[in-house]
Formats: structure tokens, sequence, C-alpha cells
């Protein structure tokens, strides 16, 4: 759906190195993870995907925060390592 | 002098407020929001100062209602000094927004709490060299155990009164303060609030935000718009980014190099709690011990306080009987003093069985850190009603008691997820209204009478929520939530935060109890009894019910189980089921569960969303006991 490289941040394995690639959804997406000080560029970690189709927990600077499962299939990322 | 307290949550904040200043604080609101923060006035040293804790903020490019609350403030309150609240373990992450509330023509004073934590996680900070390079003092402290907090009133006593204009020694790599002198050059004639810098005002339309800069006036006419859209279209496309966030990595850039330079790395204590969530957010663990959490919760919202109810209201019963010894029965003192007695009554059976112990829970699991994970793991359930996954607490503590489950809508972000939350915790049954239920349908109709109560209340509660998040869209399009370390819960910030919830109670709905109680006994005095059943007559007679039962609806708005027990007075038998027949018990008992809530929690939501939401919650819910106790008529009968 995002034409930038990468892959679906809910597509990627646990606890690897993550580099946001793409957001879809323009400004306000980008707005809206701003907030809390993420963006493309942002190294992030997944560490956590709750069943049921819930939210997903990523960590970025040992900071963990949890992202809307709507939200997290518009984040790209790239694994890193 | 003011002092704002700023800084992203789970900082700490709200604990140093409270070491500081909390003992006198009062909860205010922003002007048409919901958002609250905490006001207190005290004396630091001889001088009066007027301590503020705003809500917590990562940064403020993201106006949200939290982010323009706190924006409102700084420009329209004209604070004298800030103090920016940092946790020492998280200062990259936290700097950011230093650097943000740098750039405003206010003082600053920069406090690095929670060093312990740091230093557990290999962090030591160099303070004085943070100091300088920031060019404001940085105080550090562990505010749960009130060290460095002396330090702290001291600097915020001497914060200098004179605006700190000069460049403060923090800024953005030199490409882009380029841009953002050259756009400052432009726009230095144009009025913008006076707290605001020139250079902040700049960087902010350069990320296309304008909020606080056209809060007075107006601001990108006459070509502005096209010079900001050549400057950001040169920096897209040198850098290839949108432009916010090129300004946010920047940022975030020079904080890390920041952080880098007074951050001593040392040994890392491996603590077992970091483990946790390998088991509390496990996909069937996680469920397990959140079932047991929310059991465990239901029981105490509902068993213990049941249980305690009981013994203290008796106690209290021998109390009044003794007061009212010396005094002659059927006298208008005597009455006015019974039904006083009993006003005081009731607030005690709220008080003590349910508001203290569940408040206690709610601010345990809070300081733990176990709410935002209890959130994480609701989140999708919650979503089909609207909410986010935070809503469950109040809607657990509503089978216990609506006051405190409407206190605990605070913890949620937005005014419309609060108000959906209220609604939901005021529509379901507390252990008041479930000893009418149990009591009446249980007691006469049987269990599975009652449960099928429950169950339509679920129902009606599922539809409502749905109804009003349809009609109220969210301005946020999903969960963004920090799920911060757990953390050993301080029993003292704990107690001091339960005992400033229940003084809003007791301070405020309590002597209301007491004037509504005394004033229904009058009533009863001079035979007002068959006035006040004739005016509600219309309403009896459209639920099918006797006359005689209009006045215990009232009673039932003092204290939801008086209905059952006023009930039985104004039917003159304790045995219902011989007056009343099963469609007038399940007819009177569907309209006393759904119907205005009571005076105590009126005066709560009231207290938490203002007048209009508190009577268009009434209103609502009305409407629903009406509605569903007419049809219950209808379809049995």
């Amino acid at each position: 759906m995002i034409d930038t490289p990468g892959e679906l941040l809910t597509n990627v394995p646990r606890n690897r190195k993550l580099k946001i690639t793409g957001l879809e959804g323009g400004s306000r997406m980008r707005q809206f993870i701003r907030r809390m000080g993420l963006s493309i560029g942002s190294e992030i970690k997944l560490v956590n995907s709750a069943p049921f189709a819930g939210p997903i927990l990523i960590e970025q600077n040992g900071n963990k925060t949890a992202i809307g499962r709507g939200m997290a299939l518009k984040i790209k990322v790239e694994v890193l390592e | 002098m003011k002092a704002v307290l700023v800084g992203p949550p789970n900082t700490g904040k709200s604990t140093v407020f409270n070491a500081i200043a909390g003992y006198k604080s009062v909860v205010s609101n922003f002007p048409g929001t919901t958002v609250k923060f905490m006001r207190s006035t005290v004396r630091l040293g001889g001088k009066s100062v007027e301590m503020v804790d705003l809500p917590g903020v990562y940064n403020l490019t993201a106006p949200y209602e939290i982010e323009r609350s706190v924006l409102d403030y700084l420009i329209d309150e004209d604070p004298d000094v800030i103090v920016n609240i940092l946790n020492a373990s998280q200062l990259e992450s936290g700097l950011p927004l230093t650097m943000e509330l740098l750039d405003y023509h206010i003082p600053m004073v920069v406090v690095l709490n929670m060093t312990d934590e740091a230093l557990r996680n290999g962090q030591k900070v160099n303070s004085d060299k943070l100091g300088q390079m920031l060019g404001v003092p940085v105080i550090e402290t562990v505010a749960t155990k009130h060290k460095g907090l002396p330090e702290l009133v001291e600097a915020i006593r001497h914060a200098p009164k004179q605006n700190l204009v000069t460049d403060r020694g923090i800024s953005y790599t030199a490409e882009i303060e380029a841009v953002i002198d050259e756009l400052s050059a432009y726009i230095e004639n144009m009025s913008i609030p006076e707290v605001l810098s020139t250079r902040y005002a700049a960087a902010r339309l350069l990320e296309g935000e304008s909020y606080e800069l056209s809060k007075n006036g107006s601001i990108g006419t006459n070509g502005l718009s096209n010079t900001i859209q050549q400057m950001q279209h040169r920096l897209e496309k040198d850098k290839q980014l949108p432009v916010d966030t090129v300004l946010l990595r920047d940022r975030q850039q020079t904080a890390a190099d920041l952080a880098d330079q007074v951050i001593d790395e040392t040994a890392v204590e491996a603590r077992l709690l970091d483990r946790l969530d390998e088991w509390l957010l496990h996909p069937i663990w996680g469920y397990v011990v959140l079932f047991g959490v929310l059991v465990g919760l239901f029981y105490i919202a509902f068993g213990v306080g049941a249980m305690m109810e009981e013994p203290l209201l008796e106690g209290y019963h021998l109390l009044e009987q003794q007061l009212l010894g010396g005094l002659i029965p059927g006298t208008l003192w005597y009455v006015v003093i019974q039904s006083g007695l009993s006003g005081v009554g009731a607030g005690i059976a709220i008080v003590l069985p349910y508001l203290v112990p569940l408040l206690f829970l709610l601010t345990l699991l809070e300081d733990v850190g176990y709410l935002p994970r209890m959130a994480y793991l609701t989140d999708s359930f919650m979503n089909k009603v609207g909410l986010q996954g935070s809503a469950i607490m109040p809607a657990m503590l509503g089978y216990g008691c609506s006051v405190p489950a409407i206190m605990a809508t605070r913890i949620l972000n937005s005014t419309r997820d609060k108000i959906i939350a209220a609604v939901m915790s005021t529509l379901i049954p507390c252990s008041a209204r479930s000893v009418v239920i149990m009591g009446l349908v249980g007691y006469y109709l049987g269990v599975p009478a009652a449960l099928a109560i429950y169950g339509l209340n679920i129902l009606v509660i599922a539809v409502t929520s749905r109804v009003l998040s349809a009609l109220m869209p969210s301005e946020m399009p999903g969960m963004l939530m920090e799920v911060p370390p757990y953390r050993m819960p301080s029993l003292r910030s704990a107690l001091q935060k339960v005992w400033y919830r229940v003084r809003e109670f007791v301070t405020i709905a309590w002597p209301l109890l007491v004037a509504g109680s005394i004033l229904l006994g009058i009533a009863q005095f001079y035979g007002l009894e068959k006035s006040i059943n004739a005016a509600l007559s219309p309403l009896t007679l459209l639920l099918g019910l006797p006359v005689a039962t209009g006045i215990t609806l009232i009673f039932g708005v003092l204290r939801k189980e008086l209905s059952l027990i006023m009930l039985m007075q104004a039917l003159g038998t304790h045995q219902i089921a011989a007056v009343l027949t099963s469609t007038q018990i399940m007819t009177f008992a569907i309209f006393v569960t759904f119907y205005l809530p009571c005076l105590a929690t009126l005066v709560v939501l009231r207290k938490e969303l203002g007048t209009r939401w508190a009577v268009t919650i009434a209103a609502i819910t009305l409407i629903i006991a009406l509605t569903l106790a007419t049809s219950m008529r209808l379809i049995f009968t």
C-alpha cells in the first residue's frame, strides 16, 4: 500500500532493530506519531503485539510505546539487524 | 509568583508537585475542557508562590487537546518560571521538549528527577555540565524520597525575574538555524504572543503548525504562507523528508548529542521487574493475569465494600440513636437531625467501603505501571464501543461505586473519551443498585431474572457508547500511549493521592447529601409526600406502578438502595410480591437501575465534566430508563 521500501511494522520479527522508512496517511499520521517523538528515520524495536488485533508495543531509546493496530498498519520499517 | 511544572508523563512530575505544594492543592479545569491540572498556593521561604502542575506532554509540536491546554496555559497565564521536569534515565527523549521550552521568554529551572532509577539503568548524569549547556539551573531530585527538593525550592525562588532572551546554547544544526533565521527576519514585525520568541515562531511556521501563534491575532497572511512554502520546499528537496520530520529529527539529534555529552555510562543493575512484561503482556498468561486482576477488582469493588458497609452502617445506626436519644420523636427538630444524620450516613456508606479502597487500588495499579498494560491488553475490545483500552478501569470500578469510577475517567486523555466513559460508568449498576436488583428481582423473581437485568445493562451500554462515539468522533485516530517501566509504588504518595480525591468528595458531595436528606425529611414532616407522589403520578402511571412508589424514586436519587427500603415503607409491607405483580417488580428494578445518577455521582460528574455534561448525562440515563421500563411494561402485560 505504501510505495516506500520496507515491511509492515506488524509483519516484522520481534526484538530486532528497525528503522521507520515510510508512513501512510500524510501529515495527520506524521502529527499523530510525532506526539511521541516518532518519525521517519526513528530507530525502534517491535517488542510485543497484542492478540485479537490489539495494539503493538514498540521501543525507542528504551521507552515503550503502544500503538493502536490501525495506526501500526500505516507504518513501514526496514529491519536493520 | 507563578511557577508551572511542565514535562512528559511518567517523569514524577505530580510527585514533585505533591511533595512541594500538594497539601493545599485544588484541582482546576482548563477553560472549556475537562483537562485537569493541580494548583496550589504555597509559601516558599517567605515568598508566596502559585504552583501549577500541567498535564504531561512529550513535546508541543502536535497540538491535540492535552498539548493545546499546555500551550494555552503558557501563553495566557503568564507564568514567572517554568519548572521543566525530566526523567534522568530518559534524558534523550525528554530534551526535545526542553529545547522547545527554552525558546519561550520565560525563565526556566530544569529538574532531573528519578536520578536513582537512572543510576540503576547505568546512567550518571552530570547535571552541572547539563546546566551550563542549557544555560539554566539543573537540579537533581528523587521526588518520591524528597531528595533534592529544598534545592529545587531555592532554585524556583531565585529564578531570574527578567526574561532570558539570549540564545541559551541549545539549537538546531547550522543549516536549519539558517532557514529559521531567514524566516525570523521575515516575521520579526508580526504580532505573536509575547512569551514566544521569534525563532520559536519561525520554527513552528516551518513545521506547519500555528495553533499558539495565532492565539491573539492572526498570522500567516500577506504572502507569508508563500514564503513559508518556498522555504519548506527547499528544505524538503534538500532532506528528502517532510519539514516537520526534518525539524523533529534535528531536535532529537541535538538532544541525543547533548545527552551523550552529559551522561556517564556505568554498570547496569539487572532488574527482574523489567522481564515482567514477558509474562504480563503474554498472549495467554497476560490475559490470565488481567482476568485475575479484574476479578480481584470486581470482588473488592463488590464484595469487600458490601461487607464493610453493613457493620459500618449498623455501628453508625447505634450512634445515631444515641444522638437522637435526647430529642422528642415527631418534632421538626427530631426530623431535621434524623435526616441530617442519615445524610451523613449516606456519605459514610460511600467513602469508607467504596471510595477509599477503590481509589487506593486504582492509584496502586497506576503507580506500579499496570494500568497502561491493562489498557494495552483490552484495547481491541474497548475499540468495539468506540473507546480505548484505558476506559476499562472506570468501567470496572463502576460495579463498585460510580463516584470513584467517574473520578477514574481522569486517566483518559480526551474530553470525548471521558464523557463516553462517564456515561458508561454511570449506567453500570453500582453496588447500591445491585442491592435493589438482587433484593427485589433476585429475591422475588429468581436469580436468572436478576442476571437478565445485568445482561440488558451491558447491551444498553454497548449500544449507547457506540452511538455516542459515532456522534463525537475522536480527535486521536487510535491508541498512542507510553508504557512506562514497572516501579515500586510509594505508599506515601499513593495515600496522598487517595486523600486528595476523597477530600474533593467529602467537601463537595457530602454536604449536599446531608442537605438533600434534610430537605426530604422536612417535606415528609409537613406531609408533602402525597403532593410529591401526585406530582410524580404521570411517571408512575406511565410505568404502571402504584402512585405511592413515586417518593421512593426521589429517595433513590439520594442513595440508590434507599429506593428499595422506601418501597417497603411506601407500600406498607415487606411482602412486595403480594402487592406488586412480577411485571411491576421488573419495571421498577429496571427503572431504578438506569434512571438518574445519585446525588453524589451527579456532583462528581459536574466536577469532572462540567454542569452541561452532568445534566446531559442525567437526561440520557432518564430517557434510557423510561424507554426500557415502559417497553418492559408493554411487552409483559
